[in-house]
């Protein structure tokens, strides 16, 4: 089980830019992008809740955990 | 005074010291074996109503010499620590690792210290005969108080390591 970060979804429904999440969330935009890709360790609550509330959305709309495709 | 100027300065003084070293065990091991009359001037007439020879002369002084082996290592770490730092690399594992060295060989000096005077005071007396042998064995304040700064260094980049470690995992979030 992996968790896959849908904040691209979310910003496309919000039709809002990365760049204006970035700044409203108070995070660079790298950081941003890496959460976007889904190559960071983890999010820290402040980071979410920050997110959730210029989103107007919960964490389960964020993230979703999908089964490893461990392939043949 | 940048930490790269800081970082090269040391490094050309721990290979310094190593050539140093490795010339003056050489030269003794040669002034002993090849010219031992080029000695007689250091060597003492009498010590404690025994005669030195030259060879063991030698071999006394190669052995003190053991001592700087760990200061010469902790010279070599410090160089590279500074350079890590120039580098901008200041909370790793690397530098906590080069702290630990450091610390290391100041405790490893400060208990050489011991062993290597016992060790020259014995090759220095070997050749008398009989009962007029010294084994000197004792242990310095300054030798407990090297100890216990060593082992302070050691603990400090022990630490540092948790840090380091705390620092890479607290990198990895957003």
């Amino acid at each position: 089980m992996r968790i896959v970060v849908r904040l691209d979804v979310m910003l496309a429904r919000r039709k809002m830019r990365s760049r204006e999440l970035a700044e409203r969330i108070g995070i660079t935009e790298a950081n941003l992008s890496l959460l976007k890709a889904g190559k960071v360790k983890g999010m820290r609550f402040e980071t979410l809740a920050a997110i959730c509330d210029a989103l107007d959305c919960q964490p389960g709309d964020l993230l979703e955990a999908v089964a490893e495709d461990h392939g043949s | 005074m940048t930490f790269s100027t800081l970082a090269r300065a040391l490094s050309r003084l721990a290979w310094f010291c190593i050539a140093l070293l490795t010339l003056g065990w050489v030269f003794l091991v040669a002034q002993a074996l090849i010219w031992p009359d080029l000695l007689a001037p250091d060597i003492p007439p009498e010590v404690a109503g025994m005669t030195v020879v030259p060879l063991a002369f030698a071999a006394a002084r190669a052995a003190s010499l053991l001592t700087l082996v760990p200061a010469v290592i902790a010279l070599v770490h410090a160089a590279r620590l500074l350079a890590d730092f120039a580098r901008g690399a200041v909370l790793t594992d690397k530098s906590a690792h080069h702290i630990r060295r450091i610390g290391a060989a100041i405790a490893v000096r400060a208990l050489l210290g011991a062993p290597a005077k016992t060790l020259s005071t014995a090759l220095l007396t070997l050749p008398n005969p009989p009962g007029r042998q010294i084994l000197s064995i004792g242990f310095s304040s300054d030798g407990l108080e090297m100890l216990i700064y060593g082992g302070l260094l050691f603990l400090i980049g022990a630490a540092m390591r948790l840090a380091a470690r705390a620092a890479a995992e607290n990198a990895g979030f957003v």
